[in-house]
Parts: C-alpha cells; structure tokens; sequence
C-alpha cells in the first residue's frame, strides 16, 4: 500500500515545531563553530521565516542551487580539512539549513528529523558534560514526538498526546540503552586516526617555570583533577601532587634539562597508598602523582627523578591509577644528579653567596644549613603574595634582600639556589599541592589554585628530602588552598580556612559539593567508561566470561530480548475499575436469586422488573423505585456520582 | 427494437444523456479481486499460506498472529543512521553518543511494538456498500472499533490495488470507514482481500493485516444510451382516478407514517399544532410505461441491461410509472426512489442466482 501522509503538505504546526527543534539542536554548536557558519545556518532559517513561511511554498531550485555553492565555498574556505570532526559538522549544519529552507511535505520532515538526531550527537564530539547529555536527551524526545506527530493524519497538533507517548516510548527504551551501553564491547583504540585539533585555552602545569607562571595559574578555579583514594586518604599537609622536577636555570626561568633516566620502581618506606586520578585536559603529557610515587602501570611511562607521563599528550579527560607512598627508601647520588644539582646559575651575587656561606656557618651539618635557610624565610619580614613586585636582573639576591615578596616558585628558586650555593645538591619539584575533599563524593578535587612549587634536597641517609620553603613563611597555604577570590593587588594572601559560615552560604557550598560530586561520577562512569572499566563492571556482576563477540551478542540479544519484556509489562491487562452499576445490579439480582426468583439469562431490566413485582409484590415499592432508578442511570446520560452512591445504598438496604 | 410505452400522451422520447456522478476513467479488465491468470499462478500460492483475519459472526478482530510488519523505506533510513552513530561513537569513543545511539536503537525496537499493538485488537465488522454503475466507486462501510477503548491511529484501510483511505479509531465510538472500490461489471461484486496497515507511531515499520471479509456490493449495469420507439399505448392505463398515490395534483391529508418522504411532511400544520400531516398528491394520471428485456433483441445482454439501467436512471427524475420485464422476473410500474433501486438491483443481478 502506498504511505498516504508522507506526500502530503506539512502542516503549520509541524513545520515550525521542526523548525524550532532544528535551531534549538544545532544552537551549542554556535560554541563549537566559527560565527561565519553559525550565522550561515541562522541566515537560512531567517530566509524561510522571512519569505515563505508557509510549508507549502519552499524556497525555489535556484536558489537553493546557489546556497549550495555558497556553503560548498564556505565550508572548504573556512573548515580545516585536516581535523574531520570541524570539517564535518560543519557541512552537517549547513545541510540541516538548507533542508529547513526547502521543507516542503511530510518526506521532508523525516530528513530533517534524522539530521536533527544526527546534529544532536555531533555535539557530544566538542563536549560531554552531563547538563549537555540532558539538553541532548530533551530535544530527542522532542524529535521522536515530532516523528510521531508527523505519522498522526490531523492537522493540529495535540501536544499532550505527542509528548506522552515520545515519552513513554524514549523512557521504555532506557533499559535497553542501559544494557547495551554495559555491554557493548568497547575498542582501546580508535578504527582510523582521529585529528581532533588542540583545544585551545586549557590551563594547566608547563614543563618551564618563569617567575610568575605559577602565580598566574594559581588564579584559575578551574579543576585540575580529581582523585579518588581506594582506603588510605594522606592528611592535607603530605598532599603534594609530584609534577616536574626542574634541574636547570639560567637565572630567571628553570627548566628539566635532558636526558632523563627511566626507572622501574622505587621502594616504599611507609604504606602503600591506591588511589585514580580523574584529570581535565592539558595537553601535555605529565600526571601528577601523589608524592612520592612508587610505580608506573602499563601504558604509563616514569622516571629516576620520580616524574610521571603518557606518551600522548592528554586532549580528554583522562582517568589513570596512581601507587604512591608518603616515604621511600633513599637511594644513593649518582654522579651526573652530583653535578646536576649543584649546577649554578648566572648572576648570582656576592651578597646572596656571603649569605649562603653564614649559613653554612662553622662546618654545620646538611641539615642545620637548610634548618638555618627556612629560619631566615621564617623570621624575616617576608610576604606570601600572588603578585610579587617585578625582579630585575638578580631576581635572587632582589628577592631575598629587597622585595620579599613572593609566591611559592619565588621561595623554591631561591632556596634551591640558596642550598647549592652551599654544596647541597637541590632541585626545584612543580606540581600541586593540596586539595579539597569533596564531602559527597568522597573524593578530593585539585584546583589550578592549588598549583605550587617546592625544593627538594639531597641528604646524607635520607635521600631526597621535600623541603617546602613556603611552609616556612605561610604554613596556612599547605593546610589549606588559597581564596583566590580575596586577594588584592600585591596584599598578602588569605586561606580559605573553612570556618563556620552562615546557613546560605553553607547550602551553597553544599550545592557546590553535588555538582562537583556528580560532575565526578559522571565522568568516571559515563565518560570514561572504557574496555578496562566495563570488564571490571562484568567482574563484579558475575560475568567475566563475556568478551568480544560474545559480549556483543549479549548486547544485542539482551537488547531486543528488554525491549520486548518491557513491551510485554506495558501490555499487561490492567485490572479494570469496575463499573459500580454493574456492580449494584449484579448484587441486587442475587437478592432476589436468594429469595426464589428464577432470572432467565436474557432477561433485561423492564423485564427484570415485571418479574421481581410479579414474585415479590409485597416489595413491589422497593423494586420498582430501584429498578427505575437503574434504569435512568444505566441508560440515560452521565450518571451522577451521588444518585448511584444512593442506588448502592438502597440495593444494600433491600430485604426480601 | 420494440419498448412498449403505455402512455396517454403521444410520445416520449428519451435522448438525454443521464448525468453519471462519476467521472472515472473505465477499465475494462475482471473485477479487481480475481487475479489475472499471467502473473496470478505464483502469487495465488502465496497468499493461501497468508494469515488471514477471518470474520467469526460477521466480525473481524485482528489478533497478534496475523500481523505482518516490516521496516519502511525511513525505517531503513533509519538504521543507516544508527550504524553511522554506532560507529561514529567507536571511532571517537565517545560515551555519551554511545548513550544517545543505544537511546535510540531503544526506540526503535520500542516502535516495533507500537507499531505492531496499533493494529492489534482491532475490530472490522462490515455494514453495507453502495450500488453504484458500473465504472463509478462504490464505498464499502466498515465498522471499526476497539472494544477495550484503546487509542489506534492513522489506519490505512484498502481492497487490493484499489485507493485507500486513512482512519483513527480513537474511542469505544463505533467508527464508520468507507472504503473505495472501483467497480468495472455489473453484478455482485466482491472485493477481496482487505488490507489494513499502520505506520503509526514513527513510520519506520510498517504493520498490516490481511483480512477476508463478507463484503459485497450491488453493481448496476454500465448505463447506455439507446434508443427507445414507443409502440402501443397502454392496455392497462389508470383507472384509480385522483385516489391514491401520485405526485400530480393534491388531494389531502393524512396523518404521518413512519417511511413518508419528509419533503411531503405539511410543515405549515405542524406549525400550526394541528400534529404531523402528510400531504398527499394524486398522481396516476402521469404516463405508465414498461421496459421490457425481449423487446431489445437485436442487441447483447449486457447492452441491453446497460440501455434499460439508463433508461430507468432516467425516467426515475420524470412524472413516469415504469415497470420492468426482465425474463421470468417482472416488477410492477412504479415510481419513487426504493423503486428505482429494486429496478436497478434486478438489472445488476440479471442471470445471477440468488
């Protein structure tokens, strides 16, 4: 049979609802495209609504000949070829446009619809936050309501009934998404080369400091990651997030220097602490262990000075499982860490290398030296400050004589050099340090803020030995991160000390914490579920045995086999309310069965009547007013609630 | 040619062309429903392993076992669409998209259902159809409900390769569908196999149902225009005077029976609260004439019947009393619509038993 709707006109009411969901579909890739293809799209929409804004008249072939030429032109000028997700998405808006501008019968609308669907998922290649999963969840019911409206022979659209049943149909399809999501096998790999481009404008932790790079990123609430800890959760002052270890400077900025060793394991000292590490991403390759780290798992690369990487750098969210313990077994100097160590670098004064000698004062130990350094940080008159005065050409001497004030890299540096002035082998560790617990989720959240600087020496029996000169000047920054929001221009820092606040201010945070909590979740469960995870996720469901094919087959058996258990739950015989007439009648009729009178099967009410007055014509008052009563409610039109509430009562009070 | 006209006035002659209501071009091939013997033999064995609703008591429900349903032509469309976002979601492995495509793999194994209960349950019970020539489209009324009050929409109801209709059956309220057919021969005219399908509610799949009804309509022979001589006066003129019954001249009242046409109902006395009065009219002094099958001889049966059915069409809307001879079968002169149709039905089924 030929489909009698689909060459049918569309219906006003169905062509501006598509329209609408359109616009509404494709409106977060005004984020994600460049404003010459998202005006383009609004160009075409305005043109429909503009000139024909009937379904019945489209735009001509003509100019759609030409708008294809123009969108041809524009994607191949402005997309770059090179990155396949930019390049497609936007000829797919541009399509979606132009179809919108020729819509014209109900074949259409299902193109259309389909586009819709499709343009809902390319907005998952640009983000995967769970407020866009909703919005994409929304327009889709939307859509599949739109679908249903476009299969109803009417020209109205009876909204209520549409959105019902698209919702009814979208949330018994939940289940299924459910299991195939579980169960459909994933791949490590991509099946061709992606080229997503760098995203630009991700803050994170450089492989370089300059003075001030630190400072600067500290004013960046963004998350740098998260972390979860499997028992062991490390006290605030020993959460140090190991990043670089800077070897090398040339006076103002300090880099790694070359040829770094790789290393296997290092031993722990003090338990061994599990935790994962959710991280945004940076585009680099470095993680940030808990210091100090003890192993690298597969896939993951480390090295002798105890900094961690991936080889590709991370474009995504990125979840690793970190080994760590709070001390490890020192380990004896090699000789090119010797002479590293106690690298000098240029314009060193003789101010700061007579300051450094007193410190060694007569033959003191290696320990007493750096006692000696934090003292001087401690009780001199220095300042803990985001925005330090500028240095000139002797930053560490204008530092530690003049300015005194600094942020944590300003301590580092000038400590580090301060030790190998005094022939303690000393290097700077990058990274964060601190992290708030998120009180919901249990897990603990690292901020760009809680970017920060440290020293590390060598020494005699212990090894390398975190040394945080910051500490000594403002132990409140490693309990505690920084309320970036607080600071003034060059004034001393503020902590965010956690006291009691008011009640409003309390519902905020805690409205903080959820987000933060299911911003997590999400990301761990959704997001970043992968092969690993999802075996892991069959382990504890008693399914390990499924991989591969057979995982596949599970899914798409399981799949249609929900689907149609669902179905069959919807199809279920509801109890029917029982009709109270009825009810009142059937009663009424075994009181008189119950007092001798023989009802033949067929007998209808007026005859039912006659017979009950006929056998019991003592109650032919009784029957009569019930029978006529029945009678005008069964047949007569809408009965009212009460008169068959007094029907009921007159047959319960009958007696024969 | 010989037509006996029993007349009073000299002549009547019939040439205008009766206006028919249809203007469908005519085929000229079998009934609809018998399958042409070329292409027949295959599909004839086919549908005998169909399932077929059949009606029990004059009713037809359709029951989940005789529904056929595949994907449509977007149905396929669709799935296209799903395996691009499938992969799509692998290459980038994307999670979320994996969500919305599982989403909507969901919804369409859901449509599947849908799709298939929209038809389910569904109850046909024929009525009647109209008579109608030859070559015009008669309506086959069906009643369609769903006794347990569930919602069906956007139904589409036809006989096999003749036009369909589209129906909702959205309450317990009987819904009357009149389905099309393009009838070609005189005769009773079965129509086959009834189809009903449903695209209903996403237009992916495509649901339908063969059923088998106890259809059939009256069709009328094709009218033609013939020559009509008037011969003989009438042997048998009126002889009632103004008694009786008529549409000439007005003789009176009488009270209102059940069947009076409405046009002959004296609204004026009703008006006046003198009750409900008919008007009646003496009519037998109109001209009375017979038709007559023999009389046609020098043309084929079908001509013949096709002449007479144009000839009664056309003396029904003209002050005439016309009976008809047709073979053992002879109806008296008569005039009024039940008596045009009892002509016409009398020509249609011509050399038919029953």
């Amino acid at each position: 049979m030929k489909d009698l709707l689909v060459q049918r006109p569309l219906s006003p009411a169905l062509f501006r609802a598509g329209s609408l969901l359109m616009v509404l579909a494709a409106l977060p890739h005004a984020w994600n495209l460049d404003f010459k293809v998202s005006g383009t799209f609004l160009l075409f929409v305005a043109l429909r609504f503009l000139f024909w804004p009937q379904p019945e008249k489209s735009a001509p072939a003509w100019l759609m000949v030409a708008l294809l030429a123009v969108s041809v032109m524009l994607v191949l000028y402005q997309a770059d070829l090179t990155e396949g997700r930019q390049f497609g998405v936007t000829l797919l808006v541009l399509m979606a446009g132009m179809k919108l501008l020729e819509m014209k019968t109900r074949r259409d609308l299902y193109v259309l619809i389909f586009l819709g669907y499709f343009v809902l998922v390319t907005l998952f290649l640009f983000y995967q936050t769970l407020a866009l999963t909703g919005y994409v969840l929304l327009i889709s019911l939307g859509f599949t309501a739109l679908l249903i409206g476009n299969n109803l022979a009417v020209e109205a659209l009876p909204l209520k009934l549409l959105l019902r049943k698209s919702l009814v149909m979208v949330t018994a399809s939940v289940p299924v998404m459910v299991l195939l999501f579980i169960l459909f096998p994933r791949l490590d790999g991509p099946l061709w080369s992606l080229n997503l481009g760098s995203s630009s404008g991700t803050t994170g932790m450089s492989d370089n400091i300059r003075l001030g790079s630190i400072s600067k990123l500290s004013q960046s609430r963004e998350v740098a990651f998260r972390v979860r800890f499997k028992e062991i959760v490390p006290p605030p002052a020993q959460r140090y997030w190991r990043g670089m270890v800077l070897w090398h400077s040339d006076g103002k900025n300090w880099t790694r220097g070359q040829a770094h060793l790789p290393k296997r394991t290092f031993k722990a000292v003090t338990s061994v602490i599990d935790y994962e590490v959710t991280m945004e991403a940076t585009n680099q390759h470095w993680l940030f262990p808990l210091d100090h780290v003890l192993y690298a798992d597969s896939g993951m690369l480390m090295n002798a000075d105890g900094e961690m990487g991936i080889p590709q750098p991370i474009e995504r969210r990125f979840t690793w499982k970190g080994h760590s313990a709070l001390r490890t077994e020192s380990e004896p100097l090699s000789n090119r860490e010797w002479q590293l160590g106690l690298q000098l670098p240029d314009g060193i004064t003789l101010r700061t290398q007579q300051f450094a000698t007193s410190l060694r004062g007569g033959n003191r130990s290696d320990e007493a030296v750096v006692e000696a350094a934090l003292d001087y940080f401690n009780q001199q008159p220095f300042i803990y400050t985001l925005q330090p005065p500028l240095l000139g050409k002797h930053p560490v001497d204008q530092f530690l004589f003049e300015t005194r004030k600094g942020f944590c890299e300003h301590y580092a540096t000038s400590f580090v050099t301060l030790m190998r002035l005094a022939d303690i082998p000393a290097r700077v560790v990058v990274g964060y340090q601190g992290g708030e617990l998120n009180p919901l989720g249990g897990h603990l959240v690292v901020r760009q803020s809680d970017a920060h600087a440290w020293a590390e020496v060598w020494l005699e029996g212990r090894g390398w030995t975190r040394v945080d000169p910051t500490a000594a000047v403002a132990p409140e920054r490693i309990e505690h991160s920084i309320a970036v929001e607080d600071y003034a221009d060059g004034s001393p820092i503020t902590f965010d000390l956690g006291g009691a606040s008011g009640f409003v201010a309390g519902f905020v945070n805690n409205l903080r914490w959820l987000r933060d909590n299911l911003q997590l979740k999400w990301h761990y469960w959704i997001v970043g579920f992968n092969n690993q995870r999802q075996q892991s996720l069959l382990q504890k469901l008693g399914l390990p045995q499924l991989d591969g094919y057979r995982l596949g087959l599970a899914a798409a058996l399981g799949g249609i086999g929900l689907g149609a258990l669902l179905f069959a739950i919807g199809l279920w015989p509801r109890r029917k309310e029982k009709d109270p007439l009825k009810k009142s009648y059937q009663h009424f009729k075994n009181k008189l069965e119950q007092g001798g009178l023989k009802i033949p099967p067929s007998t209808g009410p007026e005859d039912l009547n006659k017979l009950a007055i006929q056998a019991f014509p003592h109650k032919a008052g009784d029957i009569q007013a019930i029978m006529g009563q029945y009678i005008a409610l069964r047949y007569g039109a809408r009965p009212r609630r009460d008169m068959i509430t007094a029907l009921q009562s007159r047959v319960r009070r009958f007696h024969l | 040619m010989r037509i006996r006209f029993y007349d009073r006035w000299p002549c009547l002659e019939i040439h205008q062309a009766v206006g028919l209501a249809s203007n469908r071009t005519l085929g000229t091939g079998q009934s609809g429903c018998r399958l042409t013997p070329g292409k027949g033999f295959m599909r004839q064995r086919l549908i005998q392993f169909l399932r077929v609703v059949r009606p029990e008591g004059g009713e037809s429900t359709i029951g989940g076992r005789k529904i056929y349903i595949l994907p449509t032509r977007y149905g396929l469309v669709f799935g296209v669409l799903l395996i691009t976002l499938l992969v799509a979601s692998i290459n980038y492995a994307n999670n979320p998209a994996f969500i919305l495509t599982f989403l909507l793999t969901g919804v369409f194994i859901q449509a599947i259902f849908h799709t298939w209960r929209n038809l389910l349950d569904l109850h046909l019970h024929w009525q009647q159809a109209d008579p109608v020539f030859a070559g015009e489209t008669t309506f086959f009324h069906f009643q369609l409900h769903d006794p347990k009050g569930r919602a069906h929409y956007t139904i589409q109801l036809g006989f096999n390769e003749q036009d369909t209709v589209v129906a909702p059956c959205v309450d317990e309220h009987r819904k009357i569908v009149k389905i099309p057919f393009l009838s070609r021969q005189r005769g009773r005219l079965n129509p086959g196999r009834l189809t009903l399908e449903t695209r209903f509610p996403l237009g992916l799949l495509r649901a339908w149902c063969y059923l088998e009804t106890e259809a059939e309509a009256i069709i009328w022979p094709r009218p033609m225009e013939g020559q009509l001589e008037q011969t003989e006066p009438a042997d048998e003129g009126s002889r009632e005077g103004d008694r009786g019954v008529g549409t000439d001249d007005f003789t009176g009242y009488r009270g209102y029976r059940p069947g009076d046409s409405l046009a002959q109902v004296s609204w004026k006395a009703l008006a006046g609260e003198k009750g409900l009065l008919v008007k009646q009219f003496g009519g037998d002094r109109v001209s009375q004439l017979w038709l007559d099958f023999d009389a046609l001889s020098d043309h084929g049966t079908e001509q013949r019947l096709s002449i007479l059915a144009h000839t009664v069409q056309t003396l029904s809307s003209q002050p005439v009393h016309y009976g008809l001879r047709l073979g053992d079968l002879e109806i008296a002169p008569g005039d009024g619509d039940s008596h045009r149709l009892q002509c016409l039905e009398a020509l249609a089924l011509y050399g038919e038993s029953s």
